[in-house]
């Protein structure tokens, strides 16, 4: 299957959610893949998928969606867990047993599996980061 | 209406369930450890990762005993051989193994730069686990056959 429609399902349903609209801002920061964009602000979202397992002689296919959230520190540098577990709480409404519409496919299985933050990179010291870990199957309608 | 039953033999009958149940529990282990084994060469080489000095490499574990976090390579290289060896930890009837990649580093390698360090080997084994345990349990074998028939219908 093409990897751009399935990220883009995730990402123009993020868009519309009006709850994440709210915390986050209209239009969402949500980006296909796992970088963001030079000059991104915060709070921003990527989907991707580290490995998407096609079974043999089928039109199946199966895997893990990453979908992270990035929200900025507080001025006192500590994580804005407050957002961060809103955000995460929306993703996970919006996904969980709610599987995507793709034109040509079926998309029979989506389930949230794990919330894991806030987690810290420290070649991006001024933000702290959530990730909605999803798995997937999919055939070919 | 009544009805009388008497257990023939039981002693013989009983140790020879008990026989049968430690044979299961030891097929289970011992699968269990094939497929720990199975994972760790598969992430090892499935790993789409750029590991310049292979510290992530060396770091990932199938041993539930010895699970713990690397700063440095060296630190990793020490516990190789340890943690190459399948260890599952076992309570009353459950079965548990781990697959743990151990640099500090791992999770940022999988969920911020995208690559896959474990999580592409558990969806990859995924189905072989399904199969195997659903094989185990009739009444789950159904409802894997059912998975399927719907799979192929598609």
């Amino acid at each position: 299957m093409n990897l751009d429609d399935l990220y883009s399902a995730f990402v123009v349903r993020m868009m519309k959610n009006e709850n994440i609209q709210s915390l986050a801002g209209d239009p969402v920061n949500a980006y296909k893949g796992s970088s963001r964009p030079n000059g991104y602000t915060n709070p921003s979202f990527t989907v991707h998928s580290p490995d998407l397992i096609v079974e043999p002689d089928t039109t199946a296919a199966n895997g893990t969606i990453f979908i992270n959230a990035y929200v900025d520190n507080f001025k006192s540098g500590n994580a804005n867990t407050e957002l961060l577990g809103d955000l995460l709480k929306e993703i996970k409404d919006e996904f969980n047993d709610r599987p995507l519409e793709i034109n040509g496919y079926n998309n029979f299985n989506l389930a949230v599996t794990n919330l894991r933050g806030p987690l810290y990179d420290s070649s991006d010291p001024d933000e702290h980061f959530g990730s909605v870990m999803l798995n997937i199957n999919i055939v070919k309608s | 209406m009544e009805v009388d039953a008497q257990l023939v033999n039981a002693e013989a009958v009983i140790s020879g369930m008990e026989w049968l149940t430690k044979a299961q529990a030891n097929q289970v282990k011992e699968f269990m450890e094939w497929l720990m084994t199975e994972m760790y060469e598969h992430a090892r080489s499935a790993g789409n990762y750029q590991d310049v000095t292979g510290a992530l490499r060396d770091s990932l574990s199938i041993n539930a005993d010895n699970v713990k976090v690397y700063s440095t390579a060296a630190e990793a290289r020490s516990q190789l051989q340890r943690n190459q060896k399948p260890v599952i930890r076992i309570e009353r009837d459950e079965y548990t193994g781990v697959l743990w990649a151990g640099m500090w580093y791992a999770f940022l390698v999988e969920l911020k730069a995208g690559f896959t360090v474990i999580t592409g080997t558990v969806d990859h084994f995924n189905n072989l686990i399904e199969g195997f345990m659903m094989d185990k349990l009739d009444a789950n074998k159904l409802a894997y056959e059912g998975i399927k028939s719907y799979k192929d219908s598609m």
